[in-house]
């Protein structure tokens, strides 16, 4: 009788053990909404850490409703010192190189130089995900499914947007280092806006600091840093987005006394540049890919000012930003 | 005018019509035939295509007949452009010229069918065709694109290609100005986004006049 109870005891102990390890694995293979929300946050900022932090060199190619462009970017520590270039593969408009806080624009030849806009700055990194303000505007979420992006495993990343201000963007990172290796910008009616996709990749890249030397015959632009100019922001929006905010609580101020102000909801950039204006200017959205750009002159008392709205959201939400647009009181 | 060919004949000018190899005489046999007869032969011959490709014909002829509303469109444009040449002509042209446009108005009334045929031709070739490419079994849903295709005869006045629709929007390229802004939007997006050098690549698409 002893020994029956002792089995007994033996048997509900294995069974109530198998009972939670199932449940456990089930957890693990399906994680709630949140946990894969929580996970999708986590792999977003290793994203973004991962492009300083590794060593590669890649060629990807990014393509819109009307352009399609391969480009190869290299990054690496050589000597102590960052090295980074952009090289346009298809084109000879653009080639940056960056040695750390140095930044080379590099033409085909001194006209080209002349007819396209020098890059000012260095390129800094963002390495924090604010979780919290990406949520008030998506719905992340963490594929359960692994894919495969130039020859390398990815998960999928997705942020549906909970409004109709903002674009859907997906993220395929690699599976070992959370490198972007795809990233697509989607309308919400599901339509591909931007694709953004590696052909291959190298996380041991073989690089020299000749690969970060422009080529002989090139026209080369060094950019000096020149110290960043803040001024007091005067501007305030009436309206925005769930989610979006000033980066920075003043205003840049560029040339022509132009001033600018970023806003962002964690993943999306919206810039907006205001100046005075001697025109009147009817609102005009231009778009170009998946960026859209509005343009309109409001006065304010005997001054007249000229709005330009630029970000990768919809027509509405430039539109929407620039009648929210005021002086602040 | 019309003229009594057979349906044979056509069947044949329409089929060559359809597949974009109509010569000179299949149009001219199409725009001299009986309406009543093109008509029948037209709704028999997109019967037969609805059937080959396992279509529900009723979805494509819908309520009104399909060829009655071809020849609406073509109707309604023809009257649009007369009225058109006819207010030009009070406009621009000398009193004896607007004489002379009543002789052309045949040559030009040919012109305009022939146009309107050709858009029409090109219309109902979409709805067909498109038809069976979009009335699968498992995307009966889409179906409804085909509709619209179908109601875009009675807009055949001011017809968009989609090209189009994506320029019309699309950025200027002498604005200075605004390219100098897209830039520092792209510069700033380097450092707030986390994709690294990556939105840079946007730049490249920039319009910019050379």
């Amino acid at each position: 009788m002893r020994h029956f109870h002792f089995i007994f005891l033996l048997l509900f102990v294995a069974l109530s053990l198998f009972s939670s390890l199932t449940a456990a694995s089930d957890r693990a293979l399906k994680p709630t909404s949140n946990e894969s929300s929580e996970r999708a946050l986590l792999l977003l900022g290793s994203m973004a850490k991962s492009f300083s932090s590794l060593n590669y060199e890649g060629v990807f190619v990014h393509t819109d409703s009307t352009n399609m462009n391969s480009m190869r970017i290299r990054h690496g520590l050589l000597q102590d010192n960052v090295y980074e270039s952009l090289e346009d593969l298809d084109g000879d408009k653009l080639e940056v190189i960056r040695i750390n806080d140095t930044m080379v624009c590099v033409y085909s030849d001194a006209t080209t130089a002349n007819h396209t806009t020098p890059l000012n700055r260095p390129f800094q990194r963002f390495e924090n995900v604010d979780s919290q303000r990406l949520l008030k505007g998506y719905q992340i979420t963490l594929e359960p499914k692994l894919d495969r992006i130039a020859g390398r495993s990815v998960q999928i990343v997705k942020l549906t947007p909970k409004d109709a201000y903002r674009f859907g963007h997906e993220f395929w990172l690699d599976q070992e280092n959370h490198f972007l290796l795809k990233h697509d910008l989607i309308k919400p009616s599901g339509q591909l806006l931007e694709r953004t996709q590696f052909a291959s990749v190298n996380f041991l890249p073989d690089l020299k600091i000749e690969d970060f030397t422009p080529k002989e015959g090139t026209y080369t632009k060094p950019i000096m840093e020149t110290d960043r100019k803040y001024t007091k922001n005067v501007w305030h929006f009436d309206w925005l987005p769930e989610g979006f905010q000033l980066v920075w609580p003043e205003a840049r101020v560029l040339n022509h006394s132009t001033s600018m102000l970023l806003l962002s909801d964690g993943i999306t950039n919206v810039s907006v540049f205001v100046e005075p204006s001697m025109t009147s200017k009817n609102m005009s959205v231009f778009r170009t890919g998946a960026t859209y750009a509005g343009e309109t002159s409001f006065k304010v008392k005997d001054q007249r000012y000229l709005l330009t709205v630029v970000g990768e959201v919809p027509r509405i939400t430039i539109e929407k930003l620039m009648t929210a647009f005021m002086p602040r009181h | 005018m019309t003229t009594h060919n057979t349906p044979k004949e056509l069947s044949s000018s329409l089929s060559a019509m359809f597949d974009g190899e109509a010569t000179d005489k299949d149009i001219e046999l199409l725009l001299s035939a009986d309406s009543l007869k093109l008509h029948e032969q037209l709704e028999n011959y997109q019967l037969v295509r609805s059937a080959l490709q396992g279509e529900t014909p009723s979805t494509l002829v819908s309520d009104a007949s399909f060829f009655n509303r071809v020849t609406q469109a073509i109707d309604a444009e023809q009257a649009a452009k007369q009225e058109n040449i006819e207010t030009d002509n009070v406009n621009v042209v000398p009193i004896s010229a607007v004489k002379q446009s009543g002789n052309n108005s045949k040559d030009m009334s040919l012109k305009t069918i022939f146009s309107s045929l050709a858009i029409a031709a090109s219309v109902s070739f979409v709805v067909i065709f498109g038809g069976n490419t979009l009335f699968s079994p498992v995307e009966e849903g889409i179906g409804i694109t085909n509709v619209v295709g179908a109601d875009s005869v009675d807009s055949l006045e001011e017809p968009i290609s989609l090209a189009e629709l994506e320029l019309q929007d699309a950025m200027p390229a002498d604005n200075i100005r605004l390219q100098h802004y897209l830039r520092q939007h792209a510069e700033q997006s380097t450092m707030n986004v986390g994709q690294g050098m990556m939105p840079m690549a946007r730049v490249v698409s920039y319009p910019i006049e050379e």
